[in-house]
């Protein structure tokens, strides 16, 4: 039974860390945490469920057809939103992702209300066998997709000018700007590209999930316990935070009581938070007087 | 001896900013930590108030050690600081700045009688009001009683988070570069608030770059560089050391 | 000056006739409608409370309205607590629960607050669920009937005297604080906390009492909400409750009464229009909470004070 629960905590941990990368990435190129990101899994679920039973397109067009629906949203979001916010205080950006989420989730609710509909899966393959273990193909594609996602990114982000762009666009966007570097136009492809992230996690986790108005709620508090986790601005601490929870979620599921895979990932935020704050990888920050 | 600084030390990964400096303070006494830019003044400040951690070594208050509490634990003890920047309330007018600073102010009033609005809460808020204006009065900021802090021009702020400062009675208080962007009156002002204060028997620590109002009032001298205290004593004997003045004025 | 001060007496005197008056003019569903206004402005002053002193995003208006509103119904139903006891006892625990939940707040970064009072909101909610020997569970929790000196509360014009009395008397303690030497730590640390820490006053300690003192005025509403509504179920108290109280701070205007009131009045009014219609209460919703956030800033409260610049009121901080 542990294997069993290991391999499908890591499998569900894949998707957390897919999803907490995606905001870790945009915490750590703007500050600002989205806090509707669960909303851009939802949207890009609901996008490929209509590309693909609605307009009728082949299953991977549908997906890649949803990822750039996502990319202009996140665009569109930082263009007309968030630009608009860039020196207020971080209340009110937490706030205006907040309503963003509301939003759509509205949207999303208007045209499909209290419906939960099924996606199909991505492959129709029979699940393989390990002894006891059983590894379904979707388990397969999510960690593997996931997987190469997130090398991509860490890849990207620590060794390519772009790593070093957004450390600088962060900490200091006038000297960035000074430097030549067009921060505005930077910002909103990082906003488009983590929308498009939550897109492709979103469409990944569909099929297992069912899609409904409110199912990016789990997947926000999963990534905000992964982050928490690994260590609040940390991108490997994002992935690993992420693979944990899904194994605890698992573990604990299993051997205490299932009522409690729901709460795990609070109970993790709580216990981390109180014993060590700044996570597995995070730092201590400094106050200057 | 009010304020005895021993052997302290404070490094910040790796490199460090505060060497061995020993030194003391006496109570009716200003002492001036002088010293080029980068010598360590106001690491050493800020390790002596609480604001920093020493990496070793001890700060004692009338014998009891502070090195190692938090910022409101030293200031508990009696000690109150001001700011380079400013630390004054600016929302805020300059009666309850000092009200703040008087923190109970003697009273013996709890929460429970504010809520309900009970007559002690009363009678011990107009005590506490009595005390406030009559220490605006006593160091000529009177006028200003009702004024915002924010409003007032940045001389007299200072001579406002000073009050607040004195509100809370201090046996020690210190100063981080209150004659910064001072007019020469103000610095008048300044240099006879502070020559009556010690008179009253308050130990003074100030950190400051304007030479002529450090010799004029302070009893003795600390003169710091590259983190090391380079010379102790009277102003008179300070400034004719020959460590000193390489050190400010550089070899020729 | 004394122009001045005659205006504004006569205006509360004013206001004051038509909130004991306004009864003669409403049904039972608009009284119903009123009363939820009533509730939901406390709520909206005390996560303004929260928001204003400790400076930082906190998600648990929720947590504290759950937490009164089942210390109402558990010390009624359970326990058999005569009406005042359990009000009472509402604003105790959730004032307890805001200081429980204000202690370790402090140690967490900006957005980890946010993160962890929503988490700690949630795992309460989950303890509602899954405690039926005390909660009764996801099906709820009767609140009986009350009644205060022998005289019974049931209609809503009745709850709403009281609710008015309840809601007044609050107000009133509120202001006694602002005006006490708590009220001038919670300004001086949002001002600047080290120069706090500097003058002996410590931080950490005035921000748990901001939690604190949150958590008993909107434990206080919960308890009336309980009244209210009758019963009180876990669901009540979820995610969409917090974004409710959210939207109406930001709405109203962050840090004043009026703007408690007018958000209140808004948001309540709002979801009843559209209550048919699912998803469109989100929308607009959100529509609001954007349009506030990048056009009023300062809520309604500074559009109102734009128009009437006379109109001073003076709730947290100027």
């Amino acid at each position: 039974m542990f294997a069993q629960l290991f391999i499908s905590g890591l499998s569900n941990g894949s998707i957390y860390a897919l999803a907490a990368l995606g905001m870790t990435v945009l915490f750590r190129a703007t500050t600002v945490v989205n806090f509707g990101f669960g909303e851009m899994f939802m949207a890009g679920a609901f996008v490929v469920y209509v590309l693909l039973k609605i307009v009728g397109l082949s299953y991977i067009v549908a997906a890649l057809g949803a990822c750039v629906v996502l990319f202009g949203l996140g665009a569109v979001i930082e263009l007309g939103l968030m630009r608009r916010m860039e020196n207020a205080p971080h209340l009110s950006l937490a706030m205006m992702t907040i309503a963003i989420s509301f939003l759509l989730k509205g949207i999303a609710r208007v045209f499909w209300g209290r419906e939960v509909l099924p996606m199909p899966p991505i492959f129709n393959m029979p699940p393989l066998e390990f002894g006891d273990v059983i590894v379904t193909a979707q388990d397969l594609v999510i960690g593997g997709a996931t997987l190469a996602l997130v090398i991509v990114f860490l890849l990207v982000f620590r060794f390519s000018w772009l790593g070093k762009i957004a450390q600088a666009a962060s900490q200091t966007p006038r000297g960035a700007a000074l430097v030549g570097l067009n921060v505005p136009k930077f910002r909103c492809t990082i906003w488009a590209v983590s929308a498009a992230m939550g897109a492709f996690g979103g469409i990944l986790v569909a099929p297992v999930t069912l899609l409904y108005p409110d199912m990016g709620g789990q997947t926000l508090t999963r990534a905000f316990a992964a982050m928490t986790l690994g260590g609040f601005g940390n991108l490997g601490g994002a992935v690993v935070g992420g693979l944990a929870m899904g194994v605890i979620e698992q573990m604990v599921g299993g051997y205490v009581d299932t009522s409690l895979i729901d709460v795990a990932g609070y109970i993790v935020i709580i216990a981390v938070l109180l014993l060590r704050p700044t996570g597995l990888f995070g730092r201590k920050e400094l106050v200057r007087v | 001896m009010l304020l005895e600084i021993d052997d302290i030390c404070v490094a910040f990964a790796g490199l460090k900013a505060v060497s061995n400096v020993s030194f003391n303070a006496e109570a009716g006494r200003i002492c001036a930590l002088i010293g080029p830019n980068g010598a360590g003044k106001t690491t050493l400040f800020n390790a002596i108030t609480g604001f920093v951690r020493p990496t070793s070594g001890t700060v004692r208050l009338d014998g009891r050690r502070i090195s190692g509490l938090s910022i409101h634990e030293i200031a508990r003890s009696g000690v109150r600081r001001t700011f380079q920047n400013g630390g004054a309330y600016g929302g805020m007018s300059v009666l309850e700045n000092i009200m703040v600073g008087l923190g109970r102010g003697g009273q013996s009033d709890g929460l429970f009688a504010a809520a309900l609005a009970l007559p002690q809460a009363f009678h011990a808020e107009a005590a506490r009001l009595r005390q406030a204006r009559a220490l605006l009065e006593a160091m000529g900021l009177g006028d200003l009683t009702n004024r915002r802090v924010g409003d007032l021009p940045s001389g007299q702020q200072r001579l406002v988070e000073i009050a607040r400062a004195m509100a809370g009675a201090p046996r020690l208080l210190m100063l981080d570069e209150p004659a910064v962007g001072l007019s020469p009156d103000d610095r008048v002002q300044l240099s006879r608030l502070l020559r009556r204060m010690a008179a009253e028997g308050v130990g003074i620590v100030l950190v400051e770059h304007v030479i002529d109002l450090v010799m004029a009032i302070s009893d003795k001298v600390v003169v710091l560089n590259y983190g090391e205290k380079l010379a102790e004593g009277p102003p008179d004997v300070v400034r004719n050391d020959p460590a000193v003045l390489e050190a400010y004025l550089g070899r020729k | 000056m004394s122009d001045i001060v005659t205006a504004r007496r006569l205006t509360a005197v004013a206001l004051a006739m038509g909130l004991i008056g306004l009864p003669l003019l409403t049904n039972d569903y608009s009284q119903y409608v009123v009363n939820t206004i009533l509730i939901y402005s406390l709520v909206t002053v005390g996560f303004n409370i929260l928001l204003g002193y400790v400076g930082q995003l906190a998600f648990s208006n929720a947590t504290f309205f759950g937490a009164g509103a089942y210390a109402m119904a558990i010390g009624m139903s359970r326990y058999g607590l005569p009406f005042p006891a359990a009000i009472l006892l509402s604003a105790v625990v959730g004032g307890l629960v805001g200081g429980l939940v204000g202690l370790p707040a402090l140690r967490v970064r900006r957005y980890a607050l946010a993160i962890v009072t929503l988490a700690i909101g949630e795992l309460l909610r989950w303890g509602y669920i899954h405690t039926p020997w005390l909660t009764a569970g996801s099906s709820g929790l009767e609140v009986p009937d009350i009644s205060i000196l022998g005289f019974a509360v049931v209609e809503e014009k009745h709850k709403y005297f009281l609710f008015l009395a309840l809601t007044a008397v609050t107000f009133w303690i509120l202001r006694n604080i602002m005006r006490s030497r708590l009220g001038r730590g919670f300004v001086a640390t949002r001002d600047n906390e080290l120069a706090t820490a500097a003058l002996g006053l410590s931080p950490s300690h005035y921000k748990v009492a901001a939690f604190a003192l949150s958590g008993a005025v909107v434990g206080l509403a919960g308890g009336m909400f309980a009244v209210l509504l009758g019963r009180v179920e876990p669901a009540s108290f979820d995610l969409s409750q917090l974004l409710l109280g959210f939207s109406m701070v930001v709405v109203g205007g962050l840090g004043s009464l009026l703007g408690s009131v007018l958000g209140a009045v808004l948001l309540t009014a709002l979801p009843e229009l559209l209550r048919n219609i699912p998803g469109l209460e989100e929308i607009a919703f959100s529509v609001l909470l954007i349009g506030c956030l990048l056009f009023l800033p300062q809520g309604l409260a500074g559009l109102v004070r734009r128009l009437l610049p006379s109109l001073h009121e003076k709730l947290f901080w100027e």
